[in-house]
């Protein structure tokens, strides 16, 4: 049978080569009778053998093993199938048993052995085999006759004639420049995987005689050239493609070859960027150098690398970070970025990413990006949102605190309770690490002051307990009543800690999303104005500043979302109401004043405006509503308690300042009786003062009148003039003068600087520059108020010259300035003992008790009928009581809005009210300034400019 | 624009046209010439009678023959609107604003304009669910209402058979309810502003022949809208026996007597305490309202606590008259009205008393009535819900030190720290143990540790005085659960799917014990809303 085997594979491959790639269809047949033939021979004998082993025959496997098992195995086959009349049905039955158990005890190996003389048989076969396998594949010939005897059909396919016609396939590779490779052979070719953009050289030669040789890529055909016996084409390599070949032999016959083949296009790959610091996103002071760490790699080679930056506005803005000629495998490298740079404002979101480019010029360049980075430029939008986070992260270690005292008691064991303590008082003091941090920032920063004292009561009230507990603990562990009573305590004050925090944190988040509303308002107030603006004078500086602050108002909503997202039912349920549908309108406003602004539709920007506007009333609408009903909840004895206060030390200031008014008539009075009578005595003593009065004008002149209004300007150089008078009178010796003129120098320093506080607080400027020019204002008030009263007392006897009336006004007034004292006595126990105990507002307390004292001593003034001493006390009385009753308000406006340059003040406990009409001071200044630039009718110019300078003061 | 503002535009548009039209318009009768003419009349009485397959009928005819007749076609767009065919009627309807038209008046004709204008709007994308035999369709908006949806089909079926029983008749059918989303979807739909809604609790109606109740979810903490279709079904059957002739006092005795029917037994007047303290109360110093003073509607009564002893006055009366005359007398009440005759001589001559007697008999069973112990109860009050929060109940409890320990514990247990949440609770407890949201809390912590009979203990106290409080019933369910007893936890977390079906507990609880065919849609329940998975 191996001979046979070994005869059949030697044939068919004989008959392949004979028969050729196109062999004649009778020779084609003759080849198939010899290869059946063949086929027939080898498995002639084995089916014979097979044949031979059925039924009884079987028992022939036996013969050589155990001859009388064979034979008990033929009589039980024989016995079974015709039982002999007369025999016993049981013994056959016993016989068949006996048999089937000996066979079903024998192994299979023993019965079936190798032929002895496999060995001899196998050689002749195997060889034949090798033989075979050896001539088909050195001979192209021979395979393509198997082929033909294997698809006998295919030769005659009308439509494609297909035979093994290519002796050889043969490819170079030419590589773009770009990659700088060499050229690289590929011989017999069937799949190639390629570089996009490599050229593909082919050489072909075909099996029979050929005169036409055509190359199809795709749906290509390319006609090849003949060199010798080659034929030969290139092609550039875009994208994967089958690759097939036809050849035409003389008698104009086409085949096309069998074999199949294919070419696969590689693409370039983009370079690999990866921006390694920051590494995250980030939120970064408006002062903030920031560093940029940056890598680029490239197969091909990185040409150069670019800073991305996406502003508000959505244009992106490009900075060359390196550029490398020529390109290099890769780029490592750091660089600064500064926040300034950005052009943002604070809460803006900035994009940041870096692009490399490869050098791939074929179907390039290839563009790889890093991670986008956000940044977030810190603003009190930022920090109200790490104060919120403060307060989570408090109630949640307050929470877990809570949790596990109540979840495991106090353990008699002495061992067990200290470890329990171990555990519940590391709890602790992170808590009150925590509490302390949030009460100091309160404390020092320019919002939730008022919150300070109630993180510092949890404070104490905590340290108090844990130092109860540990005494019952240490040095001895006491009884367990003690220590269950310590536990108990500190719990209790857990929960109301707990409850305390959740009420905070609900209140924060309430006013934060209300402080973004506010923002949103304003920007779409920016909006309105920068559109007017737009539709009045088109530019892309207008539209560009118009998309940035699009941009930005985006910005505020999408944090708006985030924030009510993060609320959960930690906020009140009339809060939680600004449904996702409301701030989805919102954007669509946004997104359809965008379109409209980029279509040059400014009626549409205008409609969408008024759509937003509609949005943006119904969001603070909603939130204020929430504000309100939330904070009356919850807090609204200690905000009652804190609006009374206020109410009352508004009270005390005006009474104070009634009293002063009165006491410093008294004392210009007798002051310029005392003048009439003094002539021109007063010499001596104006030369002393000069000092004094030259520091008072260094004070008004380090004021910048460049940073002020026309009319602050007038003022301020009104006072300095004033002041100069004074300086000349005192140097003159002239007392009454310089009286006089210290009198209007500090009128008109006091003006000044109440105008000045005024614009401080709507409009801080650029860097704090109004604030700072109010400062310096207050100041050179102050001094201008000591210079007028040295000089009052620099006139002698003061006293002397009261007249009886104003005599008998300072004593008869003495009770109200006693009273008044008293009230501020009782106002600091107001401010230092809340209806929880706590602190309304730190410090107040202290100021007012000082301002008491000052009242005190200008009773005992009045009592000495001392004017000058009575109007100086009382004068700085009330001046101290307006100074703070101004930084209470303004802790008071910070705490609910979002910043000091927020819209108007809103008291504490109303709502946010955004009136229908209002315009706020940006918007108003904005159309004033237009219509400033509009002209006034001639001759009425100055009129018109000091009118509208009115209306911006 | 946004379609509610798109809505009030094209509403306020069409009125402004109605006002222009009706002003300027001459009145000329435009109806249908000859015996046509009175053949239209007859139909139109018989819409208004609620006999519509008469009309219906009569209409199809008088369409044939007179396809652009405004009287014609405003009956037939009426004829839509009770046919649920919301589209077509708003046409019929809207297309003789501004005609000339014989036999309806302006503010009727704007009122029904309105009506189909607003329907169509409200329930255009509305899914279907109808009964096999096509006589029962629920119409609910997409989404969660499904829950409901497939609920209140079988309720109906269970409705309308009671019915049968108690007032020996079936309405036509098809009987079509429709679930609104929210209470202005109710508002717009129907002629109730969203302020009587609020003021007077109503949140269903019976009106042009079909069901309309407020979704569930509407409301802070659901509703018994099982027994509000059960109510608002007595209305539909009432109203065409009667050929709506009933006086409001009469639909809603009946209604408010009958409601429950569908439970099965004998029907029974269910007063909460409050309403029967009031009633007691204001009949002991002679302060009842006036049958006639409930025309136009209980829904339009100055105050909630008027509703409320409205329909405690008018279900007694009914309660009182049916122990002495059973349903034969009611439904032969029914038929006297139904020829015209006045309520109350209805009442009267059916009882063959006068109606002076049969009150002073309701009178003296209110007299009979206890005073609840806990008598300072409000009123029930349904509260809707505002924006999407989650309702938070805890405000409810009345103790402060209670309310002050459930808020810590609802902290505790969002912290998942449900060990210490228990304790609070339990300090809650001590405090408060009649307060259902407390023993609420406590029950739902006891589950959650594996304690059944705890929670059991908690909650089953509490159980005939708030069979409406969801959350106990939700809870109750689950800890019978917990302890074996599957009938008692199917029963409970039934009803609480019959107040509140947005919840998952019960839905949880029902999929375990139920058998495995009614069990499928409770697991989708269980799994759609959020439920525990195991």
């Amino acid at each position: 049978m191996l001979a046979a085997l070994g005869a059949l594979a030697l044939g068919s491959v004989a008959a392949g080569w004979l028969l050729g790639p196109l062999p004649h269809a009778a020779l084609l047949g003759v080849g198939w009778t010899l290869v059946s033939g063949a086929l027939v021979v080898a498995i002639w004998q084995p089916i014979a053998d097979l044949v031979a082993l059925r039924g009884v025959g079987a028992a022939a496997l036996l013969d050589a093993s155990d001859p009388a098992l064979a034979a008990a195995t033929r009589s039980a086959w024989e016995l079974a199938r015709a039982r002999p009349t007369g025999a016993s049905g049981a013994l056959i039955a016993a016989h068949e048993r006996r048999v089937r158990e000996r066979l079903a005890a024998l192994r299979p190996a023993a019965v079936v052995r190798v032929p002895r003389d496999l060995g001899r048989a196998a050689r002749p076969a195997a060889l034949a085999l090798v033989v075979a396998l050896g001539i088909a594949a050195t001979s192209g010939r021979a395979r393509a006759g198997i082929f033909a005897l294997t698809h006998p059909l295919a030769a005659s396919r009308i439509d494609a004639p297909t035979a093994s016609v290519v002796e050889s396939f043969d490819a170079r590779v030419v590589y773009p420049a770009y990659l700088g490779r060499s050229p690289l052979r590929v011989p017999a070719a069937s799949r190639m995987d390629v570089p996009v953009g490599s050229t593909l050289e082919l050489r072909i030669v075909p099996r029979i005689t050929a005169r036409r040789v055509e190359i199809l890529v795709g749906e290509r055909r390319l006609a090849a050239t003949r060199t010798g016996d080659t034929f030969g084409t290139s092609f550039l390599v875009r994208e994967d493609e089958r690759i097939g070949v036809t050849v035409t032999d003389a008698s104009g016959r086409t085949v096309r070859d069998s074999e199949r083949r294919a070419v696969h296009a590689i693409p370039d790959a983009v370079p690999t960027v990866r921006l390694t610091s920051p590494d995250a996103d980030e939120s970064i002071d408006a002062d903030a150098v920031l560093l940029l760490a940056y890598s680029a790699e490239d197969d091909v080679g990185v040409v150069d690398v670019d800073l991305v930056i996406t502003p508000p506005d959505g244009q992106e803005r490009r900075r060359r970070l390196s550029t490398s000629t020529p390109a290099v495998d890769s780029v490592f490298g750091d660089t600064t970025l500064e926040a300034r740079e950005l052009g943002a404002e604070p809460g803006d979101r900035i994009a940041i990413r870096v692009e490399a480019r490869d050098a791939n010029d074929v179907d390039g360049p290839g563009v790889g990006r890093s991670e986008t980075r956000t940044l977030t430029l810190a603003s009190e939008s930022t920090r109200r949102q790490d104060g919120i986070e403060d307060l989570v992260n408090a109630r949640a270690a307050a929470l877990g605190a809570l949790a596990d005292r109540l979840e495991v008691a106090v353990p008699e064991d002495p061992s067990a309770a200290m470890a329990r303590f171990a555990v519940g008082s590391a709890q602790l003091t992170a808590l009150i690490g925590a509490l302390g941090r949030m009460s100091f920032d309160a404390r020092v920063g320019e919002t939730a002051r008022t919150d300070a004292p109630i993180y510092a009561g949890m404070v104490t009230r905590l340290r108090r307990g844990l130092s109860a507990e540990r005494r019952a603990l240490e040095p001895r562990v006491q009884a367990l009543e003690p220590r269950t009573a310590a536990d108990r305590a500190l719990a209790t004050e857990l929960e109301n800690d707990v409850l305390t925090l959740t009420d905070m944190l609900a209140r924060a988040r309430v006013q934060d999303a209300a402080a973004i509303a506010r923002e949103l308002e304003q920007l779409r107030r920016e909006i309105a104005s920068l559109l007017r603006e737009l539709a009045r004078a088109p530019s892309d500086e207008a539209r560009a500043a118009l998309l940035t602050a699009i941009g930005r108002a985006e910005q505020r909503l999408a944090e708006l979302r985030a924030r009510l997202g993060a609320m959960g039912t930690s906020a009140p349920e009339e809060f939680a109401n600004v449904t996702e549908a409301e701030t989805r309108q919102t954007q669509a406003a946004l997104d359809a004043m965008r379109e409209g602004l980029l279509a040059g539709d400014l009626d549409a920007a205008q409609r969408a405006l008024t759509a937003l506007e509609q949005q943006i009333d119904g969001i603070a609408r909603a939130l204020g509503q929430g504000e309100s009903a939330f904070s009356e909840a919850h807090f609204g004895d200690r905000d009652r308690a804190l609006a009374e206060a206020m109410d009352a030390l508004q009270g005390l200031e005006a009474e104070e300042r009634e009293l002063a008014a009165s006491s410093a008539d008294a004392r210009n009075e007798a002051a310029r009786a005392a003048l009439a009578s003094l002539g021109d005595r007063g010499a001596g003593r104006a030369a002393e003062l000069g000092e004094q009065a030259a520091s008072a004008l260094a004070a008004i002149e380090a004021m910048e009148p460049g940073r002020l209004g026309q009319a602050d300007r007038e003022e301020h150089e009104r006072t300095r003039q004033r002041l100069e008078d004074v300086a000349d009178a005192l140097a003159s010796g002239d007392l009454g003068e310089a009286s006089r003129m210290a009198e209007e120098a500090e009128t008109d320093a006091d003006a000044l600087s109440r105008d000045l506080a005024l614009d401080a607080m709507m409009f801080p400027g650029h860097e704090g520059a109004t604030a700072d020019s109010a400062r310096r204002a207050s100041d050179a008030a102050r001094r201008a108020h000591e210079l007028r009263s040295s000089i009052e007392r620099a006139i002698p006897e003061l006293r002397q010259h009261l007249s009886d009336p104003s005599r008998r006004a300072l004593q008869s007034a003495a009770p109200r300035q006693t009273a008044a004292a008293d009230a501020a006595g009782r106002l600091a126990d107001r401010f230092e003992h809340g209806p929880d105990g706590e602190p309304l507002v730190p410090d107040v307390a202290d100021d007012l008790r000082d301002i008491g004292e000052l009242m005190r001593e200008a009773r005992s003034a009045r009592e000495h009928e001392e004017p000058a001493e009575t109007a100086d006390a009382e004068g700085e009385a009330a001046r101290r009581l307006s100074e703070l009753r101004r930084r209470l308000e303004q802790d008071s406006q910070r705490r609910r809005s979002d910043s000091g340059s927020a819209g108007g003040a809103s008291e504490l406990g109303h709502p946010v009210e955004i009136p229908e009409g209002h315009e706020g001071p940006m918007e108003l200044r904005r159309r004033l300034l237009d219509a400033m630039s509009e002209g006034a009718p001639q001759g009425y110019d100055d009129a018109v400019r000091r009118y509208y300078e009115g209306l911006l003061r | 624009m946004t379609p509610p503002v798109r809505s009030l535009a094209a509403t306020t548009a069409m009125v402004a046209i109605v006002a222009l039209g009706l002003g300027a318009a001459p009145r000329a009768l435009a109806m249908p010439p000859g015996e046509d003419a009175a053949t239209l009349v007859a139909a139109a009485e018989a819409l208004d009678r609620l006999r519509i397959d008469d009309a219906e009928r009569t209409l199809d005819a008088l369409s044939a023959r007179h396809p652009d007749d405004p009287d014609v076609r405003f009956e037939r767009g009426y004829l839509r609107l009770l046919r649920g065919d919301y589209a077509r009627a708003r046409a019929d309807l809207e297309s003789t604003l501004v005609r000339a038209v014989g036999l309806r008046g302006p503010e009727e004709r704007v009122m029904l304009a309105r009506v189909a204008h607003e329907t169509e709007l409200v329930t255009g994308g509305f899914e279907e669910l109808r009964s096999d035999d096509g006589r029962f369709v629920v119409r609910f908006a997409p989404g969660p209402d499904r829950f409901v949806a497939h609920d209140a089909l079988a309720i109906l079926a269970r409705v309308d058979a009671g019915l049968a029983t108690e007032l020996g008749a079936h309405h036509e059918g098809p009987i079509r309810l429709e679930i609104l989303p929210t209470a202005t979807a109710l508002s717009r739909v129907s002629s109730l502003s969203i302020e009587d809604i609020e003021r007077t609790g109503t949140i269903a109606l019976c009106k042009w022949d079909r069901l309309m109740i407020t979704s569930p979810r509407a409301l802070a903490h659901g509703y018994p809208w099982a027994d509000t279709i059960g109510h608002e079904a007595v209305h539909l059957l009432l109203a065409q026996l009667t050929e709506d002739r009933a006086p409001v006092w009469m639909q809603e005795g009946y209604a408010r007597f009958l409601e429950r029917r569908w439970r099965g037994g004998t029907p029974a007047v269910h007063l909460d305490p409050g309403s029967q303290t009031l009633l007691v109360t204001r009949a002991g110093t002679d302060d009842l309202i006036p049958f006639e003073r409930l025309h136009p509607s209980i829904a339009m009564l100055p105050s909630a606590e008027d509703a409320a002893l409205a329909f405690a006055q008018v279900s007694t009366f009914v309660e009182a008259f049916y122990r002495a005359h059973g349903s034969a007398g009611l439904i032969d009440v029914a038929a006297r009205v139904r020829v015209g005759e006045d309520a109350r001589q209805a009442f009267a001559d059916a009882a063959a008393a006068p109606f002076s007697d049969l009150e002073g008999h309701w009178r003296d069973a209110i007299g009979a009535m206890p005073v609840p112990d806990d008598a300072t109860q409000p009123i029930p009050h349904l509260e809707l819900r505002h924006g999407a929060a989650e309702p938070d109940d805890s405000g409810d409890v009345a103790a402060e030190s209670a309310r002050r320990a459930v808020r810590l514990g609802d902290l505790l247990w969002t912290e998942q720290r449900y060990l210490a949440a228990s304790v609070e609770y339990g300090r809650a407890h001590a405090v408060a143990p009649d307060d259902p949201v407390v023993a609420s809390r406590l029950a739902r912590a006891a589950v959650r540790g594996g304690d059944g009979q705890a929670a059991i203990d908690a909650l089953a106290p509490l159980l005939p005085r708030w069979s409406e409080h969801e959350p106990l019933l939700a809870n109750l369910g689950a800890a019978y659960l917990l302890v074996g007893d599957r009938a008692r936890a199917a029963e409970t977390s039934r009803a609480a799917t019959e107040i509140n079906p947005f919840d998952p507990e019960p839905h949880c609880t029902l999929a375990a014990v139920l058998p495995d065919a009614d069990a499928a849609f409770e697991r989708d329940a269980c799994a759609a809303l959020g439920g525990r998975s195991e």
